[in-house]
């Protein structure tokens, strides 16, 4: 148990962390969500800290690339159709300044373009997403080969 | 009555003639003897024509850009010089002004260098009858008339086909926005009733978790609602795109229909497969198959009262693997048989009390008969009323 103490950008305290069955220790992990549209960026907080990451919440590409600049997450789960900066752009940037940064596109946009070039940087979840998909997709990602720091496997 | 030949022919002519009429002739002659000549032929097979004479080049020019005119008899020689270069001014600055070239008797190496600059037509000056001239240039008004409008209509059809192609761009973003506007909110109503199934947000009971079931299987179907309309869309642009891959359609088939199974058995509805164990390795795109399978079922359980059966199976015969959805339903009437899978089609009220229109936006199998097109086979539907459908379609087996 650990207390998140998160609260996102609308003031909501969604931190109750508990580590219910988990396979993957999570702790320490940390996700940056970007998304322009509050309700989902509201409920996948709730989902992300819920399964034990540390989340930060932006709403738009800019604060994204800023506030990863100043957490370092392991994570970042990125919309792709954000005003200003787009998510693949953020992506660019975030991974330039902290290559070891692993990547997740969410998108409502399914085209065989947007996957293919999603997929070419990270990973890629369609909305709308199944929660259980999305947290193994996470999960995926956090223990791919060039992070892992902080991640343990409990049988 | 179908007008007989003779009359069509009167018919054309008379319009061709009377088009015709009161046209502008310029003559471009420097001998003044020819030009009385030439105007008095041409007057003499119309009297209509308005003649305009010139005897250089200068003084063509000057009459040209001061009227306009139907037609020009250019003599080859201006003078010492010839007339090339006016017949080059011409044909460039007056597209659709017909020039017939007059050239001595035995000139003919002239007269084909000035067909070649553009000329409409040429005639041999000294012993050109009136009949001659007449014909020479009422053919080559007639040419450059016809000519000039097919050029005004295709020109009208470029324009309009300009505007079709940015409307159907526009159309096509608009598609593009509306799925994207409408999947957030579906993301984030499913996103909560999971939190809230999963108990993420607080302790609930059974009951709860059951209505928050129905509430997600509704985001599912609102989505699957929101991407048909989508694909339709990309459809009529022909942007629907296949991802083909080397597929086992035994298993495509079986994941539908345990996809499905729930949905059957919430009414009361037998699914089984037959003929599904064996590997059947083709070509395809295995979302859009899935997505056809899942129609298919979910028409055929919409279509039938509870208690009934549904089979699917697939048969290989030849090249072609053939998949059978077949239930023993309502059936669909002979007349409905040929319209259901056209674009926006819905059944019609049944007057034996059961269900006809079930709601959908009439697009599933517009769309289903597409997707399996695309992949070069067949959709098809054999019914029977009060005995049910069976909806095949054909796919080409892998080589």
């Amino acid at each position: 148990m650990k207390e998140s103490g998160m609260r996102d950008e609308f003031g909501k305290n969604w931190g109750r962390l508990e580590m219910v069955n988990s396979k993957v220790n999570t702790d320490g992990l940390s996700v940056l969500v970007a998304d322009d549209d509050w309700p989902i960026l509201r409920a996948l907080n709730a989902r992300l800290t819920h399964a034990g990451f540390r989340v930060s919440t932006v709403s738009d590409g800019l604060n994204a690339v800023v506030s990863a600049m100043d957490t370092q997450p392991d994570i970042a789960v990125l919309d792709i159709n954000m005003p200003g900066l787009d998510g693949f752009s953020v992506a660019e940037r975030i991974v330039e300044d902290n290559p070891e940064c692993q990547i997740l596109f969410l998108s409502a946009n399914k085209s065989q373009e947007v996957r293919h070039k999603a997929s070419s940087v990270g990973l890629f979840v369609e909305k709308p997403f199944d929660s259980k998909d999305l947290t193994e997709k996470i999960l995926e990602a956090a223990l791919s080969p060039n992070t892992g720091q902080g991640v343990s496997s409990e049988a | 009555m179908r007008p007989s030949a003779e009359t069509r022919q009167e018919l054309d002519l008379q319009t061709v003639h009377n088009a015709l009429r009161d046209s502008s002739i310029l003559i471009v002659d420097d001998e003044l003897a020819d030009r009385k000549v030439l105007a008095a032929k041409l007057k003499s097979t119309d009297e209509t024509r308005r003649i305009v004479s010139v005897d250089s080049e200068c003084g063509a020019r000057k009459a040209l850009a001061s009227q306009s005119f139907d037609c020009v008899l250019l003599d080859y020689h201006l003078g010492a010089k010839s007339s090339e270069a006016l017949l080059a001014y011409i044909c460039e600055n007056y597209p659709f002004l017909p020039v017939v070239s007059l050239s001595g008797a035995g000139d003919e190496t002239k007269a084909v260098s000035a067909l070649k600059l553009g000329a409409a037509d040429y005639l041999p000056k000294g012993n050109a009858s009136e009949h001659a001239l007449d014909r020479a240039v009422s053919n080559a008004m007639t040419k450059f008339r016809l000519a000039s409008s097919l050029e005004k209509e295709r020109q009208e059809l470029i324009a309009v086909n300009k505007v079709l192609l940015r409307q159907q761009r526009e159309i096509q973003s608009f598609y593009h926005t509306v799925s994207h506007e409408l999947k957030t909110p579906i993301t984030a109503i499913r996103e909560f009733s999971s939190l809230l199934r999963d108990g993420i947000l607080g302790d609930i009971n059974d009951s709860q978790v059951d209505a928050l079931e129905t509430s997600i299987g509704c985001c599912d179907r609102l989505n699957r609602l929101v991407n048909d309309l989508f694909d339709t869309a990309r459809l009529e642009t022909g942007k629907l795109q296949l991802n083909l891959e080397t597929i086992d359609l035994a298993r495509v088939i079986s994941q539908e229909a345990t996809i499905m199974s729930p949905l059957a058995q919430h009414k009361s509805i037998t699914l089984s497969l037959a003929d599904c164990d064996n590997r059947i390795d083709l070509i395809a795109d295995p979302v859009r198959i899935g997505q056809v399978l899942a129609n298919l079922i979910n028409n055929a359980i919409k279509y039938t009262p509870s208690g009934g059966n549904i089979e699917v199976r697939a048969r290989v015969t030849g090249d072609n693997v053939c998949v059978d959805v077949e239930d023993n339903g309502y059936g669909v009437s002979e007349e409905n048989a040929e319209l259901i899978f056209e674009r926006m089609y819905q059944c019609g009220t049944e007057p034996t009390g059961e269900p006809s229109s079930q709601g959908g936006m009439g697009i599933g199998l517009f769309l289903c008969q597409q997707i399996i097109k695309l992949h070069g086979g067949q959709l098809s539907l054999r019914s029977e009323r009060g005995l049910g459908s069976v909806f095949s379609f054909t796919l080409p087996l892998a080589a």
